[in-house]
C-alpha cells in the first residue's frame, strides 16, 4: 500500500506537509472561534484530523492527544457500517457510540466527512468536541453513578447528519431531545463548518499536486517519521517491560481497585508493543475504557518521549501496538459496561502505565538523547466537582469547576516541573480565572492557591498542584457532583523521585464565618472534612458549607538528596516546600539562625543514605549533580554516583538493588504530599536504592501483599 | 528641504529615521541600533538624515516641530524582566493569581518545552487583604483599612519596594474597596507609583487585570528615564518642538500620559508601518490591505479592512497575557537572517533561529556558516553582490554558495537548485501568515493588495501574492525604513475600556450610555487638555459582543453617540454580521441572545498633516537601466538573464514586465515572469500579479 520512498524530493514533501498542517490547524480555528462552550473554547477538548481513506492520520490538530485514538477507530467504524452503502461526496457523518467507534465518551461527538476528488474517495475529515452534554442521568456527559451504558445517555452509531449536502433534520431533532442544552446543537454546526473549511482546502491542495502525486507524498512523510521514530526506538535496549496501575471505582459506596497491566516489547526491529492483557474486569459503570481510549492514552507518551519535535501521521502506527487485552475488562469492556468517564479512569491510569513501562526501558538505554529524555509524569487525574445551587431567583445554576488546567507538572531530567502545568495528555488548557467561575454560577471562592510540598519531592522536584476552596453562594438549595480519577493511588515518580499529591474533594459543614466577617483562609477552617467519593452523583449542600479541592501535583525525578542546596533555598524563599519538609525528605539542616547549613547537610544526607543501606556504610558520591543513578560504563550498568555495578533486569549480573517497602499514604502524608487512605486495602511505596551509595534507583507503587 | 516632522523606529538591528517637508515629500536614513543606549542610535540616525537632506543637525532639529519615536524600551524591559521593585495588593486567597497564570503551559505535546511564567512580583512582596466583594458588586467583606496601612508599609520599609500594584477581585464592578486604597496610600504614601486596576483596565477576568496593573507599575520608570534622556539630548541638539512616543493601538502618545500608561507604548515600532501603509493607500484611494513586512528576523502581517486596522484586545507580551489593545499583527520567524536548516527527517525548515546582526548571513562574510534566507537570495543572483545597501557593503557570494552547499547539501544539486528548492519553503512559510490573518479571519485575500515593505519583502512577495491570489502589490517610497514614516502619520489617541455586561435584547440603555459617557468625557477631557478642540477630537465606539455561553468576543463598531431604543435591533444585525463574515456563512447562532461584554471609546487628536507628495512625471526606462544579470528563477527552474532597473530613474506609470529586478540603494524587488512592475505616483511600486 505505502508507495515505497526511495525517490522523493524532500521540498515537495515538506510543502505538502505544511500544507496539511495549516489546514487542521484552520479546522481547529474554525472550532474555536465558533464554539459556544468553555470546554471546547477554554480546556481546548477538540481534535481535528485529517485521515487517508484508510483512516490513518495524515495530520492532527487539538489540545487533548487522546483523540489520536479515536480518529483512527472512528473511521474505521464508519467505513465497516457505511463502506457498502453508497458514500455521497457531500455527505457528513455523526457518531458517538463508545463500543462501536471507539469514542473517549458518549459527549465527544465525533463529526466526519469523506473527501472526494474526481469520483474516487481519497481521504476523510475527522473532527471531535467534548460537548457540554449527551443526555443520561447526570448533566455534563459524566454520569459517575450510572450503573450502565444505558444510563450514560445518547448513543449513535456513525449515521448521516448531512446526506447529500443537506442537513438531516431528523437526526438534528433527535439529538435536540435527549440533551439538556441547545448549545450541543450549535457546537455540531462548529464542526461542520470545521468540515467544509477542510475539504474545501484539502481538494485545492489536491489539485494543485495531482492526486497520485498527493497520495505519494502522504506516504513519502509516513515513511520519514517512522523511519526517525525507528531510529529512536533502536536507542531502547530491546526487553519486555511490565508495569502495573489501579483504576479506583468507589461509587454506591464501595472501593474497588482494578487492576491494570501494561506489558512492554521493545522489538528488536525497534517496535513498540503496549499489551494490556491481562487487566481486571470491567466495573458496574463509567469508569471501563473504550478502545478508542486505551489507543489514545498510548499515543501521547510515545509522541512526549520520543517524537516531541515532529508533527504526527499514520507513520507512528508503523512503530508502535497496542492490545487492549481480553473482552471483559476495564481496557476492553463490553457492553452494557458504563464508559462515560473512561479515558478519565482507565485511560489516563492506561496512559500512566504506557508511560511507567517506557521509563523503564529507557533506564538503560546508553544513548544520551534518550536518558536525557526521562521525566515523571504530572496531571494525569482528573477531578470535576460540579456545584449546582437554586439562586433566590429560582433558577438552578451550574458550576463546572475547571482548576485542573492547573495541575502540577512531572519533574524531568534537566529540571523541576511545571507548577500548574496542565493535565499530562491534553496540551493546551487554560486556567479559568475566578471572576469567569463566580460570574457563570452561584459559587464564591474563598482561595485559589499553590499548596506548598504537593509536588513529589525529588533532585527535580514534580511541579506544585492547586488548593481551591468555595461555597455555594446566594443560593437557597445546593448540591454537588464529582466526576474524579480517585485520590488513593498516586502517579509514580521517575529514577528514584517521589509520587506527587493526589486529587480529591471534601466538604466542610458550616465553615462559612457569620455574615461581614473576614472569610477563613487555608488552614483556619476548624471543621472536619466529610470526604466526598470521587465518582459521586449527588451531594446534599448545607448553605453555609465550604468545598475543598485539592488537585494533582506533579511527580518528583531523581533521588530527594541530590536537590542541590540553593534550589532547596530558592524553593522555601518562594514557598514552594516546606521548612519541615526541606529537613525530613532532602536532608536539609538548617544553623541556629535559619540559614542552611551545607556541611551539616551533606553529612544529615550521608546518614540518610546509610539508613537505606540499613546502617552500612555508603560510598562516597564525589559529584552529587542530579542524573539518575544507572549509567553505562565500558558497557557495563553501574551507578553513576558511585560506580559499583548494577543489575536492573533478572540477567544481569551487577549488583542487587537494596529494597524497601513503605506505606505509601502514611509516607506521603508525613512529608505533606496529600494522598488520601484507602479504606479496603492498602498501598506501598517500594523503593530500590544502588547497593553501594544508598542513592534510589526507582520507586514504584504497588498494593500491599 | 525643510523638514517638518520626523518619524523614528528603533528596531532590533537598525534604527530608521524619515523626515516630512510640509508638501508631503520624505527622506529617510538608518543607523545601528545601539543596545542598551538606544538614545545614541537614535541621534546617529537624526545626524544621517540631515547628511542626507544636506543641512547641519542643529538646522535640522531646529525646523522639526515634531519627532515620534517607536520606541521598544518597553518591550524589552519586559522581555528581559528588567523593572521596578514592584508589589502587589490582592484579595485574600489570592496571592498566587500571577504564579497560576492561566497555566504557564505552552501547547506542545514535549514536556521539556514547559517552563514557569516569569517572577514578575515575588511571593513576598504580594500583600493579601481582609476584603470582598461579588460577582454581583455586593460588599462581603469590608475593606481592612488598617492593614492595607500596615502591609504596604511592611513592603515598603522593609521589602524596598519602589512600585505598587493594586487589584482586588470584581474591583472593575464595584471600585470603592481600590479607591479608597489609593485614597488611603496617596496620604501616608505619597512618592510611591500606583497601579490600580479599576482606573488602568477596568474589565471582568481578574488574570488580565492583575498582569497588566502589575506590569504597568513594573515598566514604569524605564519609559520615564528614557524620556528624559531622549528630551535632554534633543534639546541640546537643538530641538524645542514637541517628542510624541507611538502607541500600540497605532496612534501617539505625549511623554507625560506615557509615563502614566506605559505599556501602551508596547510593540509600537512595527505598528507605524501598518499605520503609514494606511495612509499612503487612503491616497491611493485602497481601504482592505494586506501589510507583509519582512525584516532581519521575523515576517509580519497584519489585516486593514475598510480603512481599520485589524486590532486584538488581549495583547499577549512576552508570556504574559494582557488586556491591552494592539494593532494585531501576526509574526512568523522568517525573515532575511533566519537560519536555513534540515530536521532529522532530512525535512527543510526555515528559522526560528536567525543569524541576527552577528555573524550575520554567510554572505556578509562576517564568519557567518550557516545558510539564511539572504544567502538563499544572493546565490539565485536575486541581490547584486555589488550593490548591497547602495555599495556600502559587497557580499560574499562564495561563501553562502559554501554555506548552503555544507549544511543543505544532501538536499541534491548544486547551491542554485538547493536555494530555489528553499525558496519554496521561505514563501510557504510566509504563505501561511498571510493565510492566518485573511482566509482564517473570514477575509479573501483575493481582493486585497499586498504592501510589502521591510529590507527583504521586496524579494519573494510576489510569489506570495501568486501563492495566495493577490493581483495587486505596492512596495511603497522608502520601503527599508518604511515603519518610521508611519509614526509621522500617527496621531495622538486616548482609549478607555470597561466591561459592561448587557443585553441589546433586555438591556436597560442607561447602563451602557453612563459608561459610553464616562469614558467619552476622560478621553475626551485628556486630548483636550493637550490643546485639540472639539472639532479635532474623532471619536469610535467598539462595542466586544458575543453569544451568550460563548468565551470570545468579536468587535463591532458603532456610531461614537449615546444608544437609542432602535440601536437594540441594530446592534444585534451589526454583530451577525460581523460573526457571519469572520466564521463563514451559516455559523451564526441565529436565535442565541447575544451579549455586549466589554465597551471601548476610541479617542483621536487629528491634525492637519501633509499628504503623501506625489510624483507626476519624470524618469526615463533607458536611463533607469543597468546591467543585466543571470538569475536563477524558481518558478523556471533555470538561470535567466534579467533586466535590472534602477529604482528611483524609472518612470512613473510605465509598466514593465517580468521578469526582472528593481533596485533601490536598500530595497530589491524581484519581478517574476508572471507579473509586471510600474513606479507609482508616491515614489514606490506596483506590481501587478497574473494568478
Amino acid at each position: 500500500m505505502a508507495a515505497t520512498a526511495t525517490a522523493h524530493d524532500p521540498i515537495t514533501a515538506e510543502v505538502v506537509n505544511m500544507a496539511m498542517q495549516a489546514i487542521v490547524l484552520e479546522m481547529g480555528v474554525t472550532i474555536e472561534r465558533t464554539s459556544g462552550q468553555p470546554a471546547a473554547t477554554d480546556a481546548k477538548d477538540y481534535s481535528c484530523v485529517l485521515c487517508k481513506d484508510d483512516g490513518g492520520s495524515i495530520a492532527y490538530y487539538g489540545n487533548n492527544l487522546q483523540h489520536l485514538g479515536d480518529s483512527l477507530t472512528g473511521t474505521e467504524s464508519v467505513i465497516a457500517t457505511c463502506g457498502d452503502e453508497s458514500i455521497d461526496p457531500d455527505d457528513v457523518f455523526i457518531y458517538n457510540d463508545p463500543f462501536m467507534t471507539g469514542s473517549l465518551h458518549q459527549c465527544d461527538i465525533a463529526v466526519q466527512a469523506p473527501v472526494f476528488h474526481q469520483g474516487e474517495l481519497v481521504a476523510w475529515i475527522f473532527t471531535n468536541i467534548h460537548h457540554a452534554d449527551i443526555g443520561g442521568m447526570t448533566p455534563s456527559g459524566f454520569c459517575p453513578e450510572s450503573r450502565d451504558v444505558y444510563g450514560e445517555g445518547l448513543r449513535m452509531p456513525p449515521i448521516k447528519v448531512v446526506d447529500a449536502g443537506v442537513v438531516n433534520e431528523s437526526v438534528m431533532a433527535l439529538i435536540e431531545m435527549n440533551v439538556r442544552t441547545p448549545i450541543v446543537l450549535g457546537d455540531i454546526r462548529s464542526q461542520i463548518a470545521a468540515i467544509n473549511v477542510g475539504r474545501a482546502r484539502l481538494l485545492e491542495v489536491i489539485e494543485e499536486h495531482g492526486a497520485e502525486e498527493w497520495k505519494r507524498y502522504i506516504a513519502v512523510n509516513e515513511e520519514l517519521l517512522a523511519r526517525l521514530l525507528g531510529e529512536r526506538i533502536a536507542a531502547i535496549p530491546p526487553g519486555r517491560y511490565h508495569s502495573r496501575d489501579w483504576v479506583e471505582y468507589d461509587a454506591f459506596g464501595g472501593e474497588t481497585y482494578v487492576p491494570i497491566e501494561c506489558s512492554l516489547e521493545v522489538t528488536e526491529d525497534a517496535r513498540l508493543v503496549f499489551d494490556y492483557s491481562g487487566s481486571g474486569v470491567q466495573v458496574p459503570g463509567y469508569s471501563n475504557g473504550s478502545r478508542g481510549a486505551v489507543l489514545g492514552s498510548v499515543m501521547p507518551v510515545v509522541l512526549a518521549a520520543l517524537l516531541p519535535d515532529h508533527d504526527v501521521n499514520a507513520g507512528v502506527y508503523d512503530r508502535v501496538e497496542v492490545e487492549v487485552g481480553e473482552p471483559g475488562t476495564v481496557t476492553n469492556p463490553t457492553p452494557p459496561a458504563g464508559v462515560s468517564g473512561g479515558h478519565m479512569d482507565t485511560g489516563a491510569r492506561a496512559f500512566r502505565a504506557a508511560h511507567a513501562a517506557l521509563m523503564q526501558a529507557t533506564a538503560s538505554s546508553e544513548d544520551e538523547w534518550i536518558r536525557r529524555r526521562s521525566y515523571a509524569l504530572g496531571g494525569v487525574s482528573v477531578g470535576v466537582p460540579v456545584v449546582s445551587g437554586r439562586r433566590l431567583s429560582g433558577d438552578w445554576g451550574y458550576a463546572f469547576v475547571l482548576d485542573q488546567q492547573s495541575l502540577g507538572h512531572g519533574g524531568l531530567a534537566t529540571g523541576d516541573g511545571v507548577a500548574f502545568g496542565g493535565i499530562d495528555y491534553s496540551i493546551a488548557g487554560r486556567q479559568p480565572d475566578v471572576e469567569t467561575a463566580e460570574g457563570a454560577a452561584p459559587i464564591l471562592y474563598l482561595w485559589r492557591r499553590e499548596m506548598p510540598d504537593s509536588g513529589g519531592p525529588g533532585a527535580h522536584r514534580g511541579g506544585n498542584s492547586l488548593e481551591t476552596a468555595l461555597a455555594p453562594w446566594k443560593v437557597d438549595r445546593a448540591e454537588l457532583a464529582v466526576s474524579s480519577a480517585g485520590g488513593v493511588v498516586p502517579t509514580p515518580g521517575a529514577r528514584g523521585g517521589y509520587p506527587g499529591g493526589t486529587t480529591w474533594v471534601e466538604v466542610l459543614r458550616d465553615a462559612l464565618p457569620e455574615p461581614g466577617d473576614p472569610l477563613p483562609g487555608p488552614g483556619s477552617l476548624r471543621t472536619a472534612p466529610v470526604p466526598v467519593a470521587a465518582k459521586c452523583a449527588s451531594f446534599e449542600l448545607g448553605l453555609r458549607d465550604v468545598i475543598r479541592q485539592v488537585l494533582t501535583a506533579g511527580s518528583g525525578w531523581g533521588d530527594p538528596l541530590l536537590r542541590p542546596v540553593e534550589a532547596l533555598a530558592r524553593d522555601l524563599a518562594s514557598g514552594s516546600i516546606s521548612a519541615a519538609a526541606a529537613a525530613d525528605v532532602y536532608g536539609l539542616v538548617f544553623d541556629p539562625d535559619g540559614g542552611i547549613d551545607a556541611a551539616a547537610t551533606a553529612s544529615r544526607r550521608r546518614e540518610l543514605r546509610s539508613a537505606r543501606l540499613s546502617g552500612a556504610e555508603p560510598n562516597e558520591i564525589e559529584d552529587p549533580t542530579p542524573r539518575a543513578a544507572p549509567a553505562y560504563r565500558d558497557g557495563a550498568l553501574a551507578c553513576d554516583l558511585c560506580g559499583v555495578t548494577l543489575s536492573l533486569g533478572d540477567d544481569d549480573a551487577g549488583g542487587e538493588l537494596v529494597v524497601d517497602r513503605h506505606r505509601l499514604d502514611e509516607r506521603l502524608s508525613r512529608w505533606g504530599v496529600p494522598v488520601q487512605t484507602p479504606r479496603s486495602t492498602s498501598f506501598e511505596l517500594v523503593e530500590s536504592c544502588c547497593p553501594g551509595c544508598g542513592t534510589l534507583v526507582s520507586i514504584e507503587v504497588a498494593q500491599a501483599r | 528641504m525643510q523638514t517638518e516632522l520626523i518619524g523614528i523606529d528603533v528596531g532590533g538591528t537598525f534604527t530608521d529615521v524619515v523626515g516630512m517637508a510640509a508638501d508631503g515629500s520624505v527622506v529617510g536614513a538608518k543607523a545601528s541600533t545601539t543596545p542598551g543606549a538606544h538614545v545614541d542610535g537614535i541621534m546617529n540616525a537624526l545626524s544621517g538624515l540631515a547628511e542626507t537632506t544636506g543641512v547641519e543637525l542643529s538646522e535640522l532639529l531646529a525646523d522639526a516641530g515634531q519627532i515620534a519615536v517607536g520606541t521598544t524600551v518597553v518591550t524589552n524591559a519586559i522581555a528581559e524582566m528588567r523593572g521596578r521593585r514592584t508589589g502587589l495588593l490582592v484579595t485574600k486567597g489570592f496571592r498566587d493569581t500571577l504564579r497560576i497564570a492561566r497555566s504557564p503551559r505552552v501547547p506542545t505535546v514535549d514536556p521539556f518545552a514547559q517552563s514557569a511564567m516569569p517572577e514578575l512580583v515575588p511571593r513576598a512582596l504580594i500583600a493579601e487583604i481582609d476584603e470582598r466583594i461579588d460577582a454581583e458588586g455586593d460588599v462581603v467583606v469590608a475593606l481592612d483599612e488598617d492593614q492595607v496601612l500596615s502591609e504596604v508599609g511592611r513592603l515598603v520599609e522593609e521589602e524596598g519596594i519602589e512600585a505598587l500594584a493594586v487589584c482586588y477581585l470584581w474591583s472593575f464592578l464595584n471600585p470603592s474597596h481600590e479607591s479608597r486604597t489609593k485614597e488611603l496610600l496617596g496620604r501616608e504614601f505619597p512618592d510611591l507609583f500606583l497601579s490600580v486596576s479599576s482606573e488602568l483596565y477596568p474589565v471582568v477576568r481578574e488574570y488580565e487585570r492583575m498582569v497588566t496593573t502589575a506590569l504597568n507599575a513594573f515598566v514604569s520608570d524605564v519609559v520615564g528615564s528614557y524620556v528624559e534622556e531622549l528630551d535632554a539630548r534633543l534639546s541640546s541638539a537643538g530641538f524645542s518642538g514637541r517628542v510624541y512616543l507611538g502607541q500600540s493601538l497605532g496612534g501617539s502618545l505625549e511623554p507625560e500620559e506615557a509615563k502614566r500608561r506605559p505599556l501602551h507604548l508596547f510593540n509600537s515600532g512595527p505598528v507605524g508601518g501598518v499605520i503609514g501603509a494606511r495612509r499612503i493607500a487612503d491616497a491611493m484611494g485602497l481601504s482592505n490591505i494586506l501589510t507583509a513586512d519582512m525584516g532581519g528576523t521575523s515576517f509580519d502581517v497584519s489585516l486593514v479592512r475598510e480603512g481599520r486596522p485589524d486590532v486584538i484586545h488581549r495583547t499577549v507580551m512576552e508570556r504574559f497575557e494582557t488586556g491591552m489593545s494592539q494593532v494585531d499583527i501576526t509574526v512568523v520567524g522568517s525573515g532575511g537572517g533566519s537560519i536555513c536548516w534540515l530536521d532529522e527527517r532530512g525535512a527543510p525548515r526555515i528559522g526560528p533561529h536567525s543569524a541576527g546582526a552577528v555573524p550575520g548571513p554567510a554572505c556578509y562574510g562576517r564568519g557567518g556558516v550557516e545558510p539564511t534566507v539572504t544567502d538563499v537570495a544572493a546565490v539565485l543572483g536575486l541581490i547584486d553582490p555589488d550593490y548591497f545597501l547602495g555599495g556600502k557593503m559587497s557580499l560574499d557570494l562564495e561563501a553562502a554558495r559554501e554555506a548552503i552547499d555544507s549544511r543543505l547539501g544532501s538536499l541534491g544539486g548544486s547551491p542554485e537548485e538547493i536555494g530555489a528548492q528553499m525558496s519554496r519553503i521561505i514563501v510557504s512559510n510566509m504563505l501561511q501568515a498571510v493565510r492566518q490573518v485573511s482566509v482564517q479571519r473570514g477575509r479573501d485575500p483575493r481582493g486585497l493588495t499586498m504592501f510589502a515593505y521591510g529590507g527583504a519583502s521586496g524579494l519573494f512577495a510576489a510569489q506570495i501574492c501568486r501563492g495566495i491570489g493577490i493581483s495587486h502589490l505596492v512596495v511603497p517610497n522608502l520601503a527599508a525604513v518604511f515603519s518610521a514614516s508611519g509614526m509621522l502619520a500617527a496621531d495622538p489617541i486616548r482609549t478607555e475600556a470597561r466591561t459592561v455586561q448587557w443585553s441589546p435584547q433586555s438591556g436597560e440603555l442607561a447602563t451602557v450610555n453612563t459608561a459610553l459617557c464616562e469614558m467619552r468625557g476622560q478621553a475626551v477631557a485628556n486630548l483636550a487638555d493637550r490643546g485639540f478642540g472639539e472639532d479635532e477630537i474623532e471619536l469610535e465606539y467598539v462595542f466586544a459582543m458575543r453569544f451568550a455561553g460563548q468565551t470570545f468576543d468579536v468587535d463591532v463598531t458603532v456610531e461614537p453617540r449615546p444608544l437609542v431604543e432602535e440601536d437594540r435591533e441594530a446592534l444585534v444585525r451589526l454583530f451577525h454580521e460581523r460573526y457571519g463574515e469572520l466564521y463563514g456563512a451559516g455559523s451564526v447562532w441565529e436565535d442565541f441572545p447575544v451579549q455586549l461584554m466589554t465597551a471601548r471609546v476610541i479617542a483621536r487628536g487629528t491634525r492637519t498633516k501633509p499628504a503623501p507628495a506625489r510624483i507626476e512625471a519624470g524618469g526615463d526606462l533607458a536611463a533607469a537601466r543597468r546591467a543585466g544579470r543571470s538569475v536563477y528563477m524558481p518558478d523556471l527552474e533555470d538561470r535567466v538573464e534579467v533586466d535590472c532597473f534602477e529604482a528611483v530613474r524609472l518612470p512613473i506609470g510605465v509598466a514593465v514586465p517580468g521578469p526582472c529586478i528593481v533596485e533601490d540603494i536598500d530595497t530589491t524587488i524581484f519581478i517574476p515572469s508572471y507579473a509586471e512592475i510600474s513606479r507609482d505616483t508616491f515614489g514606490g511600486f506596483e506590481m501587478r500579479i497574473e494568478s
